[in-house]
């Protein structure tokens, strides 16, 4: 596991059946969960009257809400499933994608919270793109973030929805078509009604969810493995290597992901936009600590099930792994009561359909705001024309999860680094740094966008990889920092007046 | 102190694209290269969080969260780095993990948890916004764009609910 195709494809949904869990307990306890996500949906939706209320919570959001959605748009279907099967293929190598937790929200805190949300209240706006081209008066750099962001949101979520199908078939056994198009169905309904307020507040439930059954899947862990000390003594007698620092990576692959989750957090608008709604900026004084103890706590069965399932299988306990995404249900059928598998099951559906939602909103703003307003054109209607995005995005995505093969993996290698390197230069970096300039953002925007998409094409389908341990998300990101920072000091003549008093006003704040 | 932090994170950028570098050398990567990796990577992450906390160009208590989590950082990932592989036969478990593990998971994992949203908290009204702040710098913000609408300018968010546009602040 150490080839160069160790990388952003790995942490990828799962995009390979699993398998069928279909069991009256688990069925019921999924039932009553979809059930609560349509109450919340359809009570969103007699909340959502304007544009403002889709696409930025009209009246904002309080501090837990705000945690729990940063918390449940963060993790996506992969922290259960395609997470565990990851620690258990490679090791300690695949912490290094939620190591960084513990840094990144106070990071994105002080960075771009205050900030965004200043933003906000200047100049009203509601996406990432918007603060670009409001930052350096360019239409053409909100332009290029808001395709950056549409590429990367059909990629997520064609690979999002993908895997609601499986993990719907699996719970349901009704065939993974009727899966996609059942789980995309339900999450376009409330996104669609209901907006980013719909996505918020089932963030909540399903948050919430998803914390709960992490700490319990993790205790049950410990007792299948004889504690964390027994764990470790069963794998190092057998393969030291798994819980080196590295695990079965390279050191230079660990630490990319360290460094593309770390700094990478900062580009990921999914996340961060929802800055912008926050109805008490005073509040977000606790939200790092609120948001990082969530996060650490739902990435317990994360950890846990990986080591644990290895060291069943050492231990002669449970049979090698087909399909590394088999850790988590085959534990959960095995060693946890049935009801907690079935919170579970219902927590990787609740995981993905809240990175899906968010999605879904921050795609349909790209598509009826950004990329309309860079060519100089606004709807009238952009409460309508919001959902009516929603729709196209949403089918378009599921057909693609359901029709296009190997390209839904293609896509899905997209996401996380495309954002990375297109956004936090221009974002993070230009939202502190009055010496950006115009020119800046877009080099750095294009490096990241151009890098990312043809480095990824050519590596999946097999025309050139980079050496060993080196990842085109990480490449990627560093290179858009570096260019960053090289064309605005070519450039800095112009920095001054790329810059609106304004907007000064709130990078000095 | 944002001059410091932004040549902090050109430079750290520059041992990080290095550090790629080196793996396209003919023999591979190097084994110093993951040293320049992880100074790289520590102290970006570190700059950028001083680039975004420092306010009115300084960064007050935070000084100490900050260099405490560089400290922890670089000195986790040199540990690492340095010390040889568990010995299998006789393993010495650091609360249930061998200790290189135990480095990367409690140290440069957990232990940061304890500092920065710590620290956030503690400081905030100093160094984030305090009580007030809002409405002054929304007033600031408004007043320094003079009289230009709002739906003249790049980046202007959404049309008011009633498609005219006011400008007026987000409510």
């Amino acid at each position: 596991m150490t080839g160069p195709g160790v990388g952003m494809a790995l942490i990828l949904p799962q995009v390979e059946e699993l398998p069928h869990v279909v069991e009256p307990t688990i069925v019921w306890v999924a039932v009553a969960y979809f059930a609560v996500v349509t109450l919340i949906g359809a009570w969103a939706t007699r909340q959502t009257r304007t544009a403002g209320d889709f696409f930025a919570a009209g009246k904002g959001i309080g501090l837990v809400a705000l945690t729990l959605s940063v918390m449940s748009a963060t993790l996506s279907g992969f922290a259960f499933i395609g997470g565990p099967g990851l620690v258990y293929s490679i090791g300690l190598g695949a912490m290094f994608i939620v190591l960084p937790a513990a840094l990144t929200n106070a990071m994105g805190a002080w960075v771009l919270a205050k900030r965004l949300r200043l933003m906000a209240e200047v100049r009203r706006t509601i996406t990432l793109p918007d603060v670009i081209g409001a930052r350096y008066r360019s239409p053409l750099a909100q332009g290029l973030a808001g395709v950056a962001i549409l590429v990367a949101v059909i990629g997520y979520m064609a690979t999002n929805i993908l895997a609601l199908g499986l993990v719907i078939d699996a719970v349901f056994g009704i065939g993974l078509a009727w899966g996609i198009w059942l789980g995309m169905g339900i999450t376009m309904a409330y996104a669609v009604g209901g907006g980013i307020v719909a996505g918020i507040y089932t963030d909540v439930f399903q948050g919430s969810l998803m914390a709960v059954a992490s700490v319990l899947v993790f205790l049950f862990t410990l007792q299948a493995g004889g504690g964390l000390g027994g764990i470790s003594t069963t794998i190092l007698e057998q393969d030291p290597g798994f819980l080196g620092p590295w695990g079965h990576l390279t050191p230079i692959a660990a630490l990319s992901f360290f460094f593309v989750f770390g700094m990478g957090s900062l580009g990921q608008p999914h996340v961060v936009h929802k800055f912008f709604m926050l109805r008490d900026p005073l509040k977000l004084r606790w939200y790092p600590l609120l948001t990082t103890t969530a996060l650490i706590v739902s990435m317990l069965l994360y950890f846990g099930v990986g080591v644990a399932v290895k060291s069943l299988e050492l231990q002669g306990e449970m049979a090698p792994l087909a399909n590394p995404d088999d850790a988590t249900p085959l534990f959960l059928l095995g060693y946890t009561p049935l009801i907690l598998a079935a919170l579970v099951f219902s927590g990787v559906a609740a995981a993905i359909m809240s990175t899906v939602n968010s999605f879904m909103n921050i795609g349909a703003a790209a598509m009826m705001h950004d990329i309309p307003v860079s060519l100089g054109r606004r709807v009238n209607n952009e409460l309508l024309w919001g959902r009516i995005c929603t729709v196209i995005i949403s089918v378009a995505a599921a057909l693609l999860a359901q029709h296009s093969g190997m390209l839904v993996a293609l896509l899905g290698v997209f996401g996380w680094g495309l954002f990375a390197s297109t956004l936090v230069p221009a974002v993070a970096i230009g939202m502190n740094w009055e010496g950006a300039t115009r020119a800046g953002a877009v080099a750095s925007i294009s490096t990241g966008l151009g890098i990312t998409l043809v480095f990824e094409t050519l590596a999946f389908f097999g025309f050139y990889s980079f050496p060993v341990g080196v990842t085109v998300s990480g490449l990627s990101l560093v290179l858009s920092i570096l260019v960053f920072f090289g064309v605005s000091h070519l450039t800095r003549d112009t920095a001054e007046a790329t810059l609106d008093p304004d907007i000064r006003v709130v990078m000095k704040a | 102190m944002k001059r410091v932090a932004l040549g902090a994170i050109v430079g750290s950028a520059l041992l990080i694209g290095a550090a790629y570098a080196t793996a396209f050398l003919p023999g591979g990567t190097p084994e110093w290269a993951p040293w320049l990796f992880v100074t790289g990577m520590s102290v970006m992450m570190v700059a950028t969080m001083a680039m975004g906390a420092a306010r009115n160009d300084r960064i007050g208590r935070l000084v100490i969260p900050f260099a405490l989590v560089l400290v922890i950082l670089l000195g986790g990932f040199w540990l690492v780095l340095a010390l040889p592989p568990a010995d299998p036969t006789d393993p010495s478990l650091w609360l249930g993990l061998p200790p290189r593990a135990a480095i990367v998971l409690y140290g440069i994992g957990f232990l940061p948890f304890l500092l920065v949203p710590v620290g956030y908290a503690v400081t905030f009204h100093e160094q984030t916004l305090g009580p007030g702040d809002l409405e002054r710098i929304r007033d600031e913000a408004l007043a320094a764009r003079g009289t230009m609408p709002l739906s003249d300018r790049p980046g202007r968010g959404l049309m008011d609910d009633d498609g005219e546009g006011t400008g007026e602040g987000r409510r």
